[in-house]
């Protein structure tokens, strides 16, 4: 997951050039967007309003909510699935039918 | 082996002997990539200095962007802006040129665009692109490093 998602998930804007590894990429490649001047240009703030440990809290926050997202989604799938068979239909059956 | 060496060619009416219409071609390339979350314009990274020979001469500018959406829950889309120094010489509208069909999506592709330029200068001047992305919306240029966006600017003799 791209480090942005994070920004985004913190209520900011960005243009980040460059990848994003440590706090010194942090310094020089993020940039958080303050507003748009009256031509709809970019103004950066110069101190960010967020850090770089609070933005990967946040990262790996999202990552693991992913996760947890994926495993309850399987879990939904399982119990179905289970709920069909017991209903008489086949694995072929529920297969075809529902992509289970 | 004979060297000829003149300084000016004519024709048999004296008038000026035509050498092209091409004055001078510059290029630039970036691979930097940029992950841009906002409407509001940024630098992509491409911009080339020019110096026409004559303030009669057009610019003939062509670009190619790079862009990956990686957007989530709304259509996600790009524009961009070509400046000569503080100039819009072209700016996107509200209508934003490159969107996706579907939300979620995750394409990737190479989107270009040609302007003829008449900036009625010998100085120096300098052709920037920037972007801007619909709604907020997550798109990606020059994905990973890998992918290339380009700047060619040809000068049009008149």
């Amino acid at each position: 997951m791209h480090i942005y998602k994070a920004i985004k998930a913190l209520g900011y804007q960005c243009a980040i050039y460059g990848s994003v590894n440590n706090q010194q990429d942090w310094d020089k490649n993020v940039n958080i967007i303050k507003q748009a001047d009256e031509n709809g240009n970019a103004i950066f703030y110069d101190i960010k309003p967020i850090t770089y440990e609070e933005t990967i809290n946040k990262l790996n926050e999202l990552i693991a909510q992913e996760e947890q997202d994926k495993i309850d989604k399987e879990a939904r799938i399982a119990s179905a699935k289970a709920k069909l068979e017991a209903l008489g239909l086949t694995t072929e059956e529920i297969k075809d039918t529902f992509g289970l | 082996m004979s060297i000829l060496k003149v300084n000016t060619i004519q024709k048999k009416d004296g008038s000026a002997f035509p050498l092209g219409k091409i004055g001078q071609v510059l290029h630039t390339t970036t691979t930097t990539q940029l992950a841009l979350t906002s409407s509001a314009y940024t630098d992509l990274g491409l911009e080339q200095a020019i110096t026409p020979s004559s303030t009669s001469s057009k610019i003939l500018i062509f670009t190619n962007i790079h862009s990956q959406y990686q957007d989530s829950g709304q259509n996600a889309a790009y524009t961009m802006k070509m400046l000569r120094g503080a100039t819009q010489v072209y700016t996107g509208g509200q209508l934003y040129e490159i969107t996706s069909e579907t939300a979620n999506a995750t394409g990737q592709q190479k989107d270009s665009w040609t302007f003829l330029d008449s900036p009625s200068t010998t100085s120096s001047t300098t052709y920037k692109v920037q972007v801007s992305t619909f709604n907020n919306s997550d798109v990606t240029f020059q994905r990973g490093g890998f992918f290339q966006s380009e700047l060619l600017l040809m000068e049009i003799l008149a």
